[in-house]
């Protein structure tokens, strides 16, 4: 009975041991703080982002806070919010409102775009000219070059499409991927499509994690292995179209495939955004976005600011006039070499 | 002397009688009686749900449980030791304060093990011991990108207390029972403060994701009241049920606060040995 007392006195101290975590109120400083303290804890990128730009948060903190009043209007302090988050530079940090969403996007508004719809459906032509498999859309063009215009990867590839442009295209003499404008989705179809352009199982770069609210917590990187994709696989040359605009998970399709052999990128550094992004939300309800999870190169290099080309080519204006696409026509012309 | 040798013939007879009468007596009185109890509860109620995996936020909403509860004598232990199950599925609907976004909560367990019983009195029935089990479940949160849900697995060894007291109702007999179940000690799954599922399902990777539990790191306790009262055969139960689901790992914050109402009805077997 003295056993059963002890340890129902223990039961009961157990019940009162509540775990919550304390959050501001809803109010102009609650929401700062709470946003400040969320990046505080689990942004990724500061290091890299102090060496880039002297990024300092504890200094970010104290130039934005007293900006911060009771009165202010949600559109204030959206406002407020914003600027000190752009601080960050970083496409995957956004803050979401009703009425807009905060965005970082001086990585492609300062550079040119690269990239013309119009003169890309130009190559495709019209839309029973080419084929789409998943979200491929691919033809292969005059001088029997393929062409594989892959816009997001928002879903998954699913090893028949793959077969099935692969098998289409299986007599080209290159292969043109075109991930320009191409903002990400998941990285698991980019490992997929970038499975079609080696034959052993390869690292194609390297992840890595918070292990806790520090600045410098984290995990060991951990290498991104793939296998090769089991059907047919592309074997000739094969040139990747990038722009400022290929971000996220597509920066990672051009990093996973950089520097294999008959591989070339061509066009204009990517965007970046090596940052897997996690989410979270204010008290008064605004969710944030921010990069989480750190990953690297095969050579352990971060690619958070860009992948460079390795051959730098812009759009010109008279091709533009012309629906001439610069970028295509310098990659079939490498393919012909 | 012939007298004598009649007595000792009827004595000798009627012991041989009253051993067949006692033989036959044995024969058809069972030895015991064992009662399975088998009871369903459907619960009704409030969660408070927290995960800073997925949100600072706590959410609140409605919640659903069934639970399927056993309880029989052991083979041994003369009575005095009970068996019991647990299987219980819950699954809540919570929104945000600001109600900009959900998290759908689900979960099932089963426990299983042994009471020791006391009788103080007629009325009260007491018991204490130990079971024995695991959960799995799955909180989603359908506004969040890369960390939308957050996967629960754990085995545990739970304390078991239950208290009834026995009443009479309506030339019937009633029951009011109170029954707690509290983790003493475990293992459980946990992603790293900011691991991505990414990187734990799709490439594989793992950082001391199983880790040992105990009332410091996952206080959770598990509370039903309930009253038992005869009707047609069966009982019917109705009552209260507190569960309180709470973890801290990796600097993870979780909770699952759960009040419910609860209904249901108990069936008594008796089962001859």
């Amino acid at each position: 009975m003295r056993t059963l007392s002890l340890l129902f006195a223990t039961l009961c101290l157990m019940l009162t041991s509540c775990i919550t975590e304390e959050v501001a109120q809803d109010t102009p400083l609650g929401n700062f703080d709470t946003c400040w303290k969320i990046f505080d804890e689990h942004y990724c990128f500061f290091d890299l982002k102090a060496q880039e730009s002297g990024l300092d948060w504890q200094e970010i903190r104290q130039r934005y806070r007293p900006q911060i009043a009771d009165g202010m209007t949600n559109m204030q302090l959206f406002e407020v919010l914003g600027n000190m988050l752009r601080e960050l530079r970083d496409g995957h940090v956004n803050l979401y409102a009703a009425h807009d969403v905060v965005r970082y996007g001086a990585w492609f508004d300062d550079y040119p775009d690269n990239y013309y719809e119009d003169v890309v459906q130009h190559y495709l032509g019209r839309a029973e000219d080419y084929k789409r498999s998943g979200t491929l859309d691919y033809r292969v063009l005059d001088d029997n070059v393929g062409y594989v215009r892959c816009e997001t990867f928002a879903s998954q590839f699913g090893t028949g499409n793959l077969e099935q442009v692969m098998e289409a295209l299986a007599d080209c003499n290159g292969l043109i991927v075109d991930v320009r404008h191409n903002g990400g989705g998941m990285l698991t179809a980019a490992q997929r499509l970038a499975s079609l352009f080696f034959n052993e199982p390869m690292t194609l770069g390297y992840i890595c994690h918070k292990t806790g609210a520090g600045h410098n917590d984290f995990s060991q990187p951990e290498p991104i292995t793939e296998k090769p994709f089991k059907g047919l696989r592309w074997q000739k040359k094969v040139v990747v179209l990038a722009n400022r605009h290929t971000y996220s998970a597509a920066n990672s399709f051009v990093m996973f495939l950089k520097g294999l052999p008959n591989v070339t990128i061509l066009g204009d550094r990517t965007g970046g955004g090596a940052g897997l992004p996690f989410s979270s939300e204010l008290p008064n309800g605004w969710l944030v976005r921010f990069s989480a999870c750190p990953m690297y190169d095969r050579h352990m290099m971060p690619t958070e600011q860009g992948i460079e080309p390795d051959v730098r080519v812009d759009m010109t204006d008279a091709d533009r006039n012309s629906q001439v696409d610069t970028l295509i026509e310098r990659a079939r012309r490498l393919i012909g070499e | 002397m012939v007298y004598f040798h009649y007595i000792r013939l009827r004595l000798a007879a009627l012991m041989i009688v009253a051993t067949a009468m006692v033989a036959t007596v044995h024969a058809t009185e069972p030895d015991s009686l064992r009662t399975v109890e088998r009871q369903w509860m459907f619960g009704i109620g409030h969660t408070n749900l927290l995960d800073t995996y997925l949100s600072m936020l706590e959410y609140k909403g409605p919640s659903l449980s069934v639970t399927h509860r056993t309880e029989r004598p052991a083979h041994w232990g003369k009575g005095r030791v009970g068996v019991i199950s647990h299987y219980t599925a819950q699954a809540a609907l919570a929104q945000s304060p600001t109600e900009d976004a959900r998290m759908y909560d689900m979960s099932v367990r089963a426990m299983g093990g042994l009471v020791r019983q006391w009788n103080p009195s007629p009325r009260w029935r007491l018991a204490a011991g130990a079971m024995a089990g695991g959960a799995m479940g799955l909180t989603y949160n359908t506004r969040n990108g890369n960390n939308p849900a957050q996967a629960r697995f754990e085995a545990s060894v739970d304390a078991e207390l239950l208290a009834e007291y026995s009443f009479p109702l309506f030339k019937k007999t009633a029951r009011l029972r109170g029954e707690l179940q509290a983790p003493l000690l475990g293992v459980a799954f946990t992603p790293r403060f900011g691991q991505s599922y990414y990187e734990l399902v799709s490439l594989q990777m793992r950082d001391r994701n199983v880790i040992f539990t105990q009332p410091g790191n996952a206080p959770c306790v598990r509370f039903a009241a309930t009253l038992e009262i005869p009707l047609l055969g069966a009982r019917l139960n109705i009552g209260f049920l507190s569960d309180v689901r709470q973890s801290k790992f990796h600097g993870i914050k979780h909770h699952c606060w759960q009040n419910q109402f609860v209904v249901g009805y108990t069936r008594h077997l008796f089962i001859r040995r």
